[in-house]
């Protein structure tokens, strides 16, 4: 039993106590996990034997003091005046107990996870106040046990790691809004965080040092951070950085963006093919002003504009005001798939994106006006 | 330094002279004690490499106080790569053989690891003095620095990683 009296007898001691009452004492591993700590719960007695493995460190208080500190794996004789002659009879004369306690605490690594609770407000150049949050996880470990004990366990009275972790995250939090902080004010922009993500860990961790020390607990690896930004700030980013890799500028960007688009959405029956005609239809117009806008001089003149649009179906251009296509006769009018929101020509019999049928028909028992796409007669529930 | 296997046989207690004159015992407690000896060596060399790691996070702490973030993820690699080491070198085999098995590690192959891992303090003194140059390296030559620290340990784990081939003689 973990919190049993002084009767409690362990494993390692085989259930005996030797004649004086001295045992051997180890930290169960059935109740060592979770547990950053575990104080055995009885005063030392003389020659008490403390099993340490490999990963323990154990203290040993006498009277208050920390009289030593067991990092090494092997098996200690504790030395106590409590016995049950010699320490009863020190009780009687002086009515002194002598306290000896022993404390065992894990030196493995801990993880954690963190995350903000509040946004935080950066105030950037480019895209004025962007709310931003913060995840990331951490590794822990105890590297003074007597600080630890004395600023955890004995004044917050923490043992388990979950409660050490609680006291961690809000810090590690405030670490990362620091440090976001201070990269502002060296000029670092909203866009510039994310590629920085190992930077800001490295100084999370460097500055973790000063947070916990006294704790007795060192944070040995922040990683997976993660900056939140909002959604159109992110996009927003995503464009610069598409940008930066294509190498053009925004207007050259946004009609590549429009080719693209224009490609994945072909038209009528026809399929891919007259879909990749419409794209190609619609980017030739379009890598005529890619050029112009690579070319300074010639953006100067004023330059004249396409006359005409690209049908809907096909992609050859036509007047601008026609109603019909003159080469494939589609009508250039556009309606919306009922199922998935798709323009599409408006004598779709189909929706080209998630193939609904398009259009109504008659139930074939009550004469009813029904959707195309429609399995049962909503009048009669006849299948149709 | 000091041979540690001398100390641990000076300070052999009542109980383990006792062990001495055990017949069939005597053999085993001469091995453990140097096994003993050769832990407590390896953790000697484990804390001489902190001093290497303790000068380049004294590195990265200056650099961090300026937010100069130009080569911080990178020490913060070398460190990480400290700390592998430090863990191979704290927890690495003790040099046990199993029952009957097919290479016997007898006290002489002990005695040849507890030499092997002494001989390993000379490459950690290296690393340690290269480690002191970086304080003073300027911020354009540190990545040099960092990569030639780099290569030292790399150098180290190499070969700390073939000690139990060298000391039982299996290297093909």
């Amino acid at each position: 039993m973990l919190f049993g009296g002084s009767k409690r007898t362990d494993a390692t001691a085989g259930g005996k106590e030797g004649i004086i009452g001295a045992m051997t004492i180890a930290w169960d591993d059935a109740y060592k996990r979770n547990f950053i700590m575990w104080k055995v719960p009885r005063n030392i007695r003389l020659n008490d034997n403390i099993v340490v493995r490999e990963d323990e460190i154990a203290v040993f208080y006498r009277d208050g003091k920390v009289l030593a500190y067991l990092d090494k794996p092997d098996r200690y004789a504790l030395t106590s005046q409590n016995a049950p002659i010699l320490g009863g009879l020190i009780r009687a004369l002086s009515g002194v107990k002598q306290q000896a306690e022993v404390y065992y605490i894990q030196k493995k690594v801990f993880d954690g996870k963190f995350g903000s609770k509040q946004p935080y407000q950066f105030k950037d150049k480019e895209f004025g106040i962007v709310n931003l949050r913060v995840f990331g996880e951490f590794r822990y470990r105890v590297n003074e046990p007597v600080n630890f004990i004395n600023q955890f366990v004995g004044t917050l009275n923490y043992q388990t790691s979950q409660e050490v972790e609680e006291r961690i995250k809000e810090q590690m939090v405030l670490l990362v809004y620091d440090a976001i902080g201070h990269l502002k004010e060296k000029g670092m922009g909203v866009t510039e965080l994310a590629p920085n993500l190992t930077n800001i860990e490295q100084i999370v961790l460097e500055k973790s040092k000063d947070h916990f020390g006294m704790y007795g607990i060192e944070i040995n690896k922040v990683s997976g951070l993660y900056i939140n930004l909002p959604e159109e700030v992110q996009k927003a980013v995503d464009t610069r950085a598409s940008m930066q890799v294509l190498g053009t500028n925004y207007m050259q960007y946004q009609a590549g963006q429009a080719m693209r688009e224009a490609a994945q959405n072909p038209s009528g029956t026809a399929g891919a093919g007259v879909g990749i005609g419409a794209g190609i239809g619609a980017g030739y117009a379009m890598i005529g002003s890619m050029a112009q806008a690579m070319q300074p001089s010639q953006t100067q003149q004023p330059s004249p504009q396409p006359q005409g649009k690209a049908c809907i179906k096909c992609g050859v251009i036509i007047p601008a005001d026609a109603k019909f296509c003159s080469s494939c006769g589609a009508r250039q009018e556009k309606i919306e798939c009922p199922n998935c929101k798709a323009p599409l020509p408006a004598d779709a019999k189909f929706c080209s994106s998630c193939g609904t049928a398009l259009g109504s028909k008659k139930c074939s028992n009550c004469g009813v006006d029904m959707p195309a796409s429609a399995k049962f007669c909503p009048n009669c529930g006849k299948s149709v | 330094m000091v041979d540690i296997r001398e100390r641990i046989e000076e300070d052999r207690g009542v109980l383990k002279k006792i062990q001495l004159i055990i017949p069939g015992y005597e053999g085993y407690r001469r091995r453990e004690d140097i096994r003993k000896a050769d832990n407590l060596l390896r953790n000697q060399l484990a804390d001489k490499l902190k001093i290497a790691r303790n000068d380049i996070e004294g590195v990265r702490r200056n650099l961090v106080y300026k937010y100069e973030t130009r080569n911080l993820e990178k020490i913060g690699d070398l460190l990480n790569y400290f700390q592998k080491i430090d863990g191979q070198l704290r927890h690495a085999e003790h040099g046990y053989s199993g029952i009957s098995p097919a290479i016997r590690i007898e006290e002489e192959e002990l005695n040849k690891l507890y030499e092997f891992d002494y001989s390993m303090a000379k490459i950690i003194e290296g690393i340690i003095n290269e480690a002191k140059k970086m304080r003073s390296v300027k911020e354009e030559e540190m990545l040099d620095e960092i990569e030639r620290i780099r290569e030292m340990l790399g150098e180290f784990e190499k070969t700390f990683k073939m000690r139990m081939v060298y000391i039982t003689g299996t290297e093909v």
